[in-house]
């Protein structure tokens, strides 16, 4: 998604979104990987890990990261790699130019 | 995405990403920069030319270098106000006085040469460098509601003007003012730009963008949401990836703005939380389909011992508040 919903605030619009993505990544119980942009900061985090009070969500989450995605600004893309084989199935890396 | 890896790796073990979409029109202000070309004299055997960088964008550009190559066999013998290196390719760097260019201003190189042919028009080359950005500079509206094809509004007496206050490397805030100059009153008009980037990026959006063409799963085929397009999903390497329409601004709550902070002109409460309530229903809906679809067992997975078992769903209190 385009928007960087996290940390957020707890009127930002994004609650039930967020909401339905950490009931259902939840669930499923396997690695869900959440690509943002739109702060142009590359950022690494898990932001459901201890729930999300912002978002007034209070289920943790363990298996949810999100990557926010530098900027184009500095002409960077991410190249990412599934490998079921690795303990981190998903795994990332910064192209620059 | 390395696609290879993605078909190097087979293990039935599912897993979903909920991906992104790449349509950043808003951001922190870098360099971006004009970098022209301007022949100032030629005559049968020579030319002078000046190359101009502008610096359109909201921040200081400290230092510079930009490079061009001609094409017409042309040569340049001498140059100044910059430090102008290589034959042919060449490239220019910025000397110490000239380094810095402030935003909304110019800074200027000449160079002097030879033609590649008597008598010829010495052809343009194109500047380029990495303070010049490597996109296009911001598009002309391409489309505005109650308009014709080609941008002219149909009502009569009504222009648009438009103008960039802010410009840099992927993105622009641009002012659009619509003016009434005929003598009835204009109803509902509208400025349209998502329908423009839709035309571009989602003309088929059963399918990826791409010289390989890779089939997707869109919301678009949907009852409903024939004109969100850009929810879309596909699977490879046992693994869903979906997009979902998830905008910045507040998930689009903002108001819309003008030129100045504030600026309530162009805000329609009333198009912009319908905009939101429909495009947040179908994100919900496409989030359901695309964790329905990684829990979804297929041929292969349905054999193998490692076909995920859903989790209890736990009971949530959370409350949307949007």
């Amino acid at each position: 998604m385009q928007a960087d919903t996290w940390p957020g605030n707890a009127n930002d619009g994004y609650a039930e979104i967020l909401t339905r993505i950490a009931e259902h990544a939840l669930a499923f119980g396997k690695p869900v990987l959440v690509v943002q942009g739109d702060s142009h900061v590359y950022r690494v985090d898990q932001p459901l890990v201890a729930g999300d009070p912002v978002h007034a969500i209070d289920l943790a989450v363990p298996n949810l990261t999100r990557v926010v995605v530098e900027g184009a600004t500095t002409a960077e893309w991410m190249k990412l790699r599934v490998d079921p084989h690795a303990p981190a199935l998903f795994s990332w890396e910064r192209i620059r130019r | 995405m390395d696609m290879s890896a993605f078909r190097a790796r087979s293990l039935a073990l599912r897993t979903i990403s909920v991906a992104v979409l790449f349509l950043v029109l808003s951001g922190p202000n870098a360099a971006w920069a004009r970098c022209e070309y301007i022949v100032t004299r030629q005559w049968n055997a020579g030319f002078t030319a000046n190359i101009r960088i502008t610096n359109d964008g909201a921040s200081t550009i400290n230092g510079w270098e930009v490079a061009w190559q001609y094409t017409d066999g042309s040569r340049r013998t001498h140059a100044w106000n910059a430090d102008v290196a290589g034959d042919n390719p060449y490239t220019a760097t910025d000397l110490d006085w000239n380094s810095n260019i402030e935003p909304g201003v110019s800074v200027e190189f000449g160079v002097l040469g030879n033609k590649g042919t008597l008598d010829g028009e010495h052809d343009v080359p194109v500047v380029t460098g990495a303070a010049c950005g490597t996109v296009n500079p911001p598009p002309v509206v391409p489309d505005q509601g109650g308009s014709d094809g080609a941008g002219n509004p149909s009502a009569p007496g009504v222009t648009c003007e438009i103008s960039y206050s802010n410009v840099w490397n992927d993105g622009y805030q641009l002012n659009v003012r619509v003016n009434n100059g005929g003598t009835s009153a204009v109803a509902n008009w509208g400025i349209e730009r998502l329908a423009a980037l839709r035309a571009i990026f989602f003309a088929e959006p059963d399918r990826t963008l791409g010289g390989e063409q890779l089939p997707l799963l869109t919301q678009a085929a949907t009852h409903g949401y024939e004109g969100l397009p850009e929810n879309q999903a596909w699977v490879q390497a046992r693994t869903v990836f979906a997009s979902l329409h998830v905008v910045g601004s507040r998930n689009g709550l903002a108001p819309w703005f003008g030129d100045d902070a504030g600026d309530q002109l162009f805000d329609d409460p009333v198009r912009r939380l319908a905009e939101v309530e429909e495009r947040t229903r179908a994100a919900l809906d496409w989030i359901d389909q695309s964790f329905a679809l990684a829990e979804f067992p297929n041929t292969r997975e349905s054999s193998c011992s490692c076909r995920p078992t859903p989790g209890p769903v736990t009971p949530t209190t959370a409350t949307p508040r949007s």
